[in-house]
């Protein structure tokens, strides 16, 4: 009986099929038709364009009244999206909407419309609070063109960081419209010796409010800082001792010299987190040979990646943390390699010139930022992880030096002797956009760009 | 052969009951058949008796190149290295101007043209004159007829022979595609990248957006469908907010779907 329904019920699905198909014959070229009858017309913007922003001034609520303050932080997060170059405020004069921010609400928005009139792509309102000793920042990003808000956020500072404050609120601005947060409330840091010693200084990243992180007699150098923002790992060269490693923090972290008992009366030196903030790679140099290591961070455990009799320096994190970019001679010439975090799988990537070092590895992981020597003097270029391509980022008759880039990616750090002594400089991923951060305080040398701050 | 002998479990009964059925097998396999044919027959004088739209005559790859000509906008008139393509096939002779006119850029190359479906010959219609397609173009755009001696820009369309093409292979390379259809792509192009805002860090990468847009005589949008997304939606984004204030485009050559692809390259 079942096996009679069973034949049964083949035989109608034999005929549905049949229909089904019938009728998907004609029907099937006519969709192809109306999808593709007339041809493609491919549009491509030309050239870059920055976002137009119109920025409100934000509602202020807190205590003690200041009637500057709302005006100054438009100021700053206006400065904050300039340094960054994805969204450009918009000449007030502009507007045909209002200047001020109307109380913040959960409502959509009616004038839409004038914004996109006034040509502006982005619209942001706001509200200042205050809580205790801290200052609050309450925002709303909109798309103007669709009439949808992108972003309602809530950040708040100590009330010395509202500048940093309203920086913060700009980068979030930019993620908003680009899904990259931006890198104006970043921090650069550099070996000066702007005050006699050479130094480690915290400046922000358009070049303002440099203070020394270090302040003792020795002589510091390669920087590089903790993944979460809070210290700062350098190496320190004394008089009557080998090179070691020390921390400088904010305070949340434990400052003073890093794993003091390891490898004891040999030369430890360029320390540099892998993303985690667990391990650090360091470089050590045991009877003239330098090789480089990893330590956990808190065990102390020592792992040695390198093994060749050549010198090897210079290690780069990967952004994933897997794998590392470093500079060996073991060619006969100074060239980047990269290898695996257990050391395996070492691969030259640099074959142009004969003296490549200082590899820093993009956080987009697409690209690897070195310094060649040319004629004496130094250019910066990138190559790409595969070691197949090769281009010239900067160059220049005097010398570019120990690239770093920023967390977002859209910019490197570098310092150049181009104007006499060692200053630092800025330029976009692309080459363009020259800036000059440091001027006529002493040799500014081996900056090391900030994390995101958390 | 009752039905009743089905759950017997002898070889000839069960043998018997599969006769049995072979036999309503059979008929339902004719019932079938007959309704395939039928359908078959329907589809046969549906596409014989049905009225067919009349595609625009497209050739499979189309490339334009920008010409200076007297009185062209000044973005329109950089000055370029790179003037002809030297691998393109000689222009088909313009109409007769005051000077011979450099070619200043190659501007737009769809990647992906498409073959219109095969249709019965048709009369093959009169090819507007560059002049009559530039004065509609200024017509649209608001500009002014220039004065003879200022450079303009006009388009100029080499078509490759189409693997199907309805002059059965007659065509020759160079020949000029419908200029109302090419004055209507440079003008929307124009007009989308006033409107178009990409950031330099989306430039160059390896996104592209397809979508078809449904445009109306007038050239309102009258609603777009995202048919294939890039990997970024950021840039999705982009070119969401470009079509919110894209509308109303230039006026296409004809109402309907038109297949648009974004791509955030530099250059013309």
């Amino acid at each position: 009986m079942f096996a009679i329904q069973l034949q049964k019920l083949m035989n109608v699905r034999i005929a549905l099929v049949v229909i089904a198909v019938s009728l998907a014959i004609p029907i099937a070229p006519r969709l192809a038709t109306a999808q593709t009858q007339n041809p493609v017309v491919q549009i491509s913007p030309g050239r870059a364009k920055a976002f137009q922003v119109a920025l409100q001034r934000f509602r202020d609520l807190a205590q003690p009244a200041n009637a500057l303050r709302a005006d100054d932080l438009r100021g700053v997060i206006g400065e904050a999206l300039e340094f960054t170059g994805v969204l450009l405020p918009l000449d007030t004069l502009a507007y045909l909407g209002s200047e001020d921010s109307a109380p913040l609400s959960n409502r959509g928005r009616t004038d839409c419309p004038d914004w996109a009139a006034s040509g502006a792509d982005a619209l942001v309102e706001g509200e200042i609070r205050s809580s205790g000793g801290e200052l609050q920042i309450s925002f709303s990003v909109w798309d103007t063109a669709r009439c949808i808000r992108l972003l309602s956020k809530t950040v708040s500072r100590v009330r010395p960081e509202a500048t940093r404050l309203a920086r913060t609120v700009a980068d979030m601005i930019v993620e908003a419209f680009t899904g990259t947060r931006g890198c104006a409330a970043t921090e650069i840091a550099v070996v000066s010796n702007r005050s006699g010693e050479r130094e480690i200084y915290v400046m922000d990243a358009d070049g303002r409010r440099a203070r020394a992180a270090t302040n003792s007699p020795s002589l510091k150098s390669f920087p590089s800082w903790l993944p979460d923002a809070n210290g700062i790992v350098y190496t320190s060269y004394t008089r009557d001792g080998p090179a070691g490693l020390f921390m400088t923090s904010r305070g949340r972290v434990a400052a003073g010299r890093l794993f003091p008992r390891l490898l004891p009366g040999y030369s430890k030196f360029r320390g540099v987190f892998d993303p985690s903030g667990n391990y650090l790679a360091i470089v050590a140099s045991i009877k003239g040979v330098s090789d480089i290591y990893t330590v956990h961070r808190t065990s102390g455990r020592l792992t040695r990646l390198t093994r060749s009799p050549a010198i090897e320096v210079g290690p780069s994190w990967s952004p994933d943390g897997e794998q590392l970019a470093f500079v060996s001679d073991r060619s006969g010439s100074p060239q980047i390699y990269t290898m695996k975090r257990d050391g395996s799988g070492v691969k030259r990537i640099t074959f142009n010139g004969h003296y490549n070092t200082a590899p820093a590895w993009s956080p987009d992981g697409q690209w690897i930022a070195y310094e060649t020597r040319v004629e004496g003097q130094f250019d910066i270029w990138l190559v790409d992880p595969s070691g197949t391509t090769s281009v010239p980022l900067i160059t220049h008759r005097r010398s570019d030096e120990s690239p770093s880039w920023s967390p977002d990616g859209r910019k490197l750090a570098f310092s150049s002797t181009r104007r006499g002594k060692a200053d630092i400089y800025l330029v976009d991923r692309n080459g363009e956009n020259l800036q000059r951060l440091t001027r006529n305080l002493g040799d500014n040398l081996s900056p090391a760009w900030g994390p995101f701050p958390r | 052969m009752s039905v009743s002998n089905i759950n017997t479990n002898s070889e000839p009964e069960s043998n018997s009951w599969v006769n049995a059925h072979e036999v309503a097998r059979r008929r339902s396999f004719v019932r079938a058949l007959v309704i395939s044919f039928a359908l078959h027959l329907a589809v046969g004088f549906y596409f014989v008796f049905a009225p067919q739209p009349d595609p625009i005559r497209t050739p499979s790859v189309i490339s334009v190149r920008m010409v200076t000509m007297p009185s062209a906008p000044p973005a329109a008139a950089r000055p370029s290295k790179k003037i002809a393509p030297t691998d393109a096939p000689e222009p088909e002779p313009l109409p007769a101007k005051p000077k011979p006119m450099p070619v200043a850029k190659k501007v737009i190359l769809p990647k992906r043209a498409v073959v219109t479906k095969k249709s019965k010959p048709k009369p093959k219609p009169k090819p507007l004159e560059y002049d009559d397609a530039l004065a509609a173009l200024r017509a649209e755009l608001g500009e002014e007829t220039p004065p003879a001696d200022v450079p303009a820009v006009v388009a100029e369309v080499e078509i490759p022979v189409p693997d199907d093409s309805d002059t059965g292979g007659a065509q020759a390379s160079g020949q000029t595609a419908d200029p109302k259809f090419v004055a209507w792509q440079i003008a929307t192009l124009r007009h989308i990248r006033r409107i178009l805002v990409v950031p330099k860090e989306f430039m160059d990468r390896s996104l592209s957006t397809d979508l078809i847009v449904t445009l109306s005589v007038t050239g309102e949008v009258l609603g777009y469908e995202i048919t294939r997304a890039s990997s970024d939606p950021y840039w999705e984004d982009i070119v969401r907010r470009a079509w919110v204030r894209a509308s109303p485009l230039p006026p296409p050559p004809t109402a309907g779907d038109w297949h648009f692809q974004f791509v955030p390259e530099e250059g013309n």
